[in-house]
């Protein structure tokens, strides 16, 4: 872990420990001998907190590296399959597996990897086949197959 | 004998035509998804879940397990013909394999890694059948105190043994129990962390969790790295070891199986720690450590054997005692669960039919992997040809499917989603999910295990120092804790996964 990441990582762990203190806040905690629902979470997001802390302190005492790479995210990777994933799941219900496959496939062509449109079509067209014939078809699962 | 007769059982469950065919299924699917690069083990398994969910216990069970050692083959295959590990655990092999294969020797590669996991396997078979029904007969004897205990000493030895830092790693379990706990408490019936949601009523999905964290996370990563591919420029001609291949490669599986079957049950153990432990020993066994990296027969044999042996054992604390040693088995007992089966003390009498079924067609499945495996490979490397334009919108539709089928419904697509960019930013932030994924299931547990120890106690925390098993199991967390703090040891660690 790099010295960046260790600092946006002690702030990650303070903020995810006070969102579960403040999240939980209605829940009983109790004693020891009769714990109630929010002994557990208590314990464990202070000690999430304290993670964090102990993580930033130990950034203050080691040198930062240089040439270390700033703590960046692929922008287009990450919203690309994340819509897709939304997508399957908004589609699925109004459109039936095939459907959704054949559509979420060719987004694919934003990743900007190398690929050539008619195999991607027929990979799309393939899977939406393959998928219903093998889940719904052989394995049974009840999953919505028409778009009505 | 007791061991032969439940033996016996166990084949005869396994050796029925519709458990076979279970069998070969699952180790083809795993090797199949298992050569692909950026997919492990975990995410194999998460994806392959639905086609198990129609079948009844046994079937699955053996399927699944048939999937795990798949992946965990497919994994080697790719890292001796391409230099590119299908999964973590094959790191290792890597180093010399990929050398063996530009000199030419990518058959015999293959061959010693094929041979070398398959005597691994069934050591390893045999010593879970030993191992577990003893160690479920110990637990039996463990109370509350012993198994909170227990758990403390998995979670921390899983943290040492991971890579990375091992605060942030402790933070991470931390993480992984709170996600756990969202969700109705069983005891009281309240809800904890639902915000209203009456889909968390229940709690999060397991796999829900594991296929946004290592699915969909690892697709987006892969996707950022943008790896150019190298692809397989030797021919593979000749399979079988010479003699003097076979010399030199035969001690080195046997002290890696060794190795592996010891180190797997260890909590935080397994695959992963087992090949690094073999690769070491084997290059400094050697006579002339000079030749390891150049293609060195031994340091694909050693680590191959150790991390079957590590992978198999591990199966040996989530079989005997419910306590999943790695973030792998975690998700077995997820799988065990969906199918109505809880794994620990009372799994073995209660079911024996199916434990010793899944315990014979553990080694069944390895003998498919060799025979399926190495006349197979020039398909393998085929499907590493494919562009990654192509193949990750394939993962990406399975996984949805697999997440969708769990309940029937895009709410957990949806969350799934959620979990892959968390995950994707873990990554960049330098914490390791695996961690999580444990606490995630170790959690509810140990909650549960630790409310009634000091119920029991009446809120006195010594209890777990007075009882001699729970303060034997506390000490030596605490050894390890200290362990780590010590300067000296932490940078052995640090050098320890650098080789």
């Amino acid at each position: 872990m790099g010295a960046r990441q260790q600092h946006w990582a002690g702030f990650f762990f303070i903020a995810f420990g006070a969102l579960a203190i403040w999240a939980g806040r209605g829940l009983t905690v109790g004693t020891a001998s009769d714990m109630g629902i929010g002994y557990a979470p208590r314990a464990l997001a202070i000690g999430c907190v304290g993670v964090g802390v102990i993580l930033l302190l130990q950034t203050l005492f080691s040198a930062p590296v240089d040439g270390e790479p700033r703590v960046s995210l692929a922008w287009r990777p990450l919203v690309l399959v994340t819509a897709m994933v939304l997508g399957f799941g908004v589609l699925l219900p109004r459109l039936g597996l095939p459907l959704t496959i054949a559509l979420m496939i060719p987004l694919a062509a934003l990743s900007g990897e190398s690929f050539r449109w008619p195999t991607m079509a027929a990979i799309a067209a393939g899977m939406a086949l393959l998928c219903t014939l093998l889940f719904s078809t052989a394995l049974k699962l009840q999953i919505p197959i028409w778009p009505f | 004998m007791d061991l032969f007769s439940n033996l016996a059982l166990g084949f005869g469950v396994a050796l029925t035509l519709k458990n076979l065919f279970y069998c070969f299924i699952g180790a083809l699917f795993g090797t199949l998804i298992g050569v692909l690069p950026g997919i492990g083990p975990l995410a194999t398994i998460a994806m392959l879940l639905p086609i198990t969910f129609h079948l009844e216990p046994t079937g699955a069970l053996i399927m699944l397990a048939g999937i795990f050692y798949g992946a965990q083959y497919g994994g080697s295959t790719t890292a001796i013909l391409v230099n590119l590990p299908g999964e973590s655990s094959s790191v290792v092999t890597a180093l010399d394999g990929y050398q063996m294969a530009r000199q030419g020797r990518a058959g015999v590669a293959l061959a010693t890694a094929a041979l070398a996991s398959f005597f691994a396997g069934c050591v390893a078979t045999i010593v879970i059948a030993v191992a577990a029904p003893a160690l479920s007969r110990m637990a039996l004897l463990f109370g509350p105190p012993e198994f909170t205990a227990l758990m403390l000493m998995g979670l921390v030895a899983a943290v040492v043994l991971a890579t990375g830092s091992i605060v942030a790693s402790i933070g991470m379990v931390m993480i992984g129990m709170l996600l756990g706990l969202i969700g109705t408490d069983l005891t009281t019936g309240e809800q904890r962390f639902t915000f209203d949601v009456r889909e968390i009523f229940d709690g999060i999905d397991f796999v829900v969790v594991a296929m946004g964290l290592f699915g969909v996370s690892e697709i987006i990563s892969n996707l950022a790295d943008r790896h150019t591919r190298e692809l397989p420029a030797t021919k593979i001609t000749r399979l079988l070891p010479t003699k003097q291949d076979f010399l030199q490669a035969a001690p080195a599986t046997i002290r890696g199986t060794l190795l592996g079957s010891i180190l797997g049950v260890l909590p935080g153990g397994g695959a992963l720690v087992s090949s690094f432990a073999s690769y070491s020993l084997e290059k400094r066994l050697a006579t002339d450590p000079s030749r390891f990296g150049k293609g060195a027969i031994e340091g694909v044999a050693g680590p191959e054997a150790a991390n079957n042996a590590g992978a198999q054992a591990s199966f040996i604390p989530m079989l005997a005692l419910g306590i999943p040693p790695n973030a792998v088995m975690a998700l077995m007992i997820a799988a065990m669960t969906i199918h109505g089966i809880t794994p620990g003390p009372k799994f073995l009498t209660d079911q024996p039919t199916l434990f010793w079924g899944m315990i014979a067609s553990m080694w069944i499945g390895n003998l498919i992997l060799v025979v399926l495996n190495l006349p197979l490979v020039g398909l393998w490397v085929k499907l590493l040809k494919i562009p990654y334009a192509y193949l990750f919108p394939m993962i990406l539709v399975f996984c949805c499917v697999g997440v969708y089928s769990i309940n029937y419904r895009v709410f957990d697509v949806f969350l799934m989603a959620g979990f892959g960019v968390f995950g994707y930013c873990l990554r960049r932030i330098g914490c390791e999910p695996a961690p999580l994924v444990l606490g995630f299931i170790l959690g509810p547990m140990l909650e549960e295990q630790f409310r009634r120890t000091l119920l029991l106690s009446d809120g006195d925390f010594l209890v777990f120092v007075t009882r001699p098993l729970s303060a034997t199991l506390i000490g030596v967390t605490v050894l390890l804790l200290v362990m780590m703090a010590l300067p000296t040891l932490r940078k052995g660690r640090e050098s320890a996964f650098r080789e």
